[in-house]
């Protein structure tokens, strides 16, 4: 996020503390689908998620005064969502802390395609060069992706949902879900990995 | 990590290179393995398509509805007394 969106989120938030309603709106409209993809992505539950961001909405409105812009402020409305999804996840004994995950070990490449010494078996099958739009009009393709989406541990899904869904760069990733930089890369590369593996079987 | 690259350990580090984490020698050594690895650049071409084909994915935006339902949650809650 570059210096002009923050400028102009700066002025949004005040706005909105003065009292203008269609900054208000504005926010909640260009806000709302991200933190429920996000929240959905960390709960792994739709009706949790819709509780936990009508929750994270009333905090946001309530504490906006208190938003010190040290980040940015989609990083601190997801550090909202987080905890509130946090706390009824830890009532459900259900909460592995992101850098937990990141730390346990896992393979991001298959090692069975790869000889003892560390070389591949067989080359691994060229894809086509299509556009990406292209991939997405096969309906198998999405219903891959999606599938693949669905099932990865809580902490890939986080960093895969905000990084290559959501678009945001790395440094608002660590800040929002508080992991370190090598955390961050670790998790997108064995999200990637797992989805790359599942769009595999559905590749011409 | 020596001169030498092996194709596993280059694919295991292909997210900390697109970052700009694998630099100076590392990233030098990297750099000669993909350049004379075919297989590896096939493998890293397939992650870079799933990449774009990821971030190619429709996002819905929020229905007006639910925005709707959101400004009214928050003006209840400002009426009831802080807690």
């Amino acid at each position: 996020m570059g210096a002009a969106d923050r400028e102009e989120e700066s002025a949004l938030v005040g706005r909105i503390l003065a009292g203008e309603a269609a900054a208000l709106r504005l926010l909640i409209e260009r806000e709302h689908a991200t933190l429920l993809r996000f929240a959905r992505a960390i709960t792994r539950d739709d009706d949790l998620a819709q509780e936990v961001v009508q929750d994270a909405w009333i905090r946001i409105h309530r504490s906006l005064a208190t938003f010190e812009k040290r980040s940015s402020l989609r990083t601190w409305m997801a550090r909202i969502v987080i905890n509130r999804a946090k706390t009824l996840a830890v009532r459900a004994a259900r909460w592995v802390p992101f850098a937990e995950e990141a730390e346990a070990h896992e393979d991001a490449v298959d090692l069975a395609s790869f000889t003892q010494r560390g070389f591949w078996r067989e080359s691994p099958s060229r894809w086509h060069a299509e556009t990406p739009e292209r991939l997405l009009d096969r309906q198998q393709v999405t219903a891959a992706i999606e599938a693949e989406i669905a099932e990865l541990p809580t902490a890939q899904r986080a960093v895969l949902t905000l990084r290559d869904l959501e678009g945001w760069d790395s440094q608002e990733v660590c800040n929002a879900l508080e992991i370190s930089e090598s955390n961050q890369r670790v998790l997108l590369h064995r999200a990637r990995s797992r989805v790359r593996a599942g769009l595999a079987k559905v590749m011409p | 990590m020596s001169l030498v690259l092996c194709c596993r350990d280059a694919m295991t580090r292909l997210t900390e290179r697109s970052e700009g984490a694998l630099a100076g020698a590392e990233g030098a050594t990297f750099a000669v393995h993909l350049t004379i690895c075919a297989r590896c650049k096939a493998y890293r071409t397939q992650l870079e398509t799933t990449v774009g084909v990821l971030r190619a994915m429709p996002r819905e935006e929020a229905k007006t509805e639910d925005v709707d339902a959101i400004l009214r949650l928050l003006a209840d809650t400002d009426a009831e007394p802080k807690r």
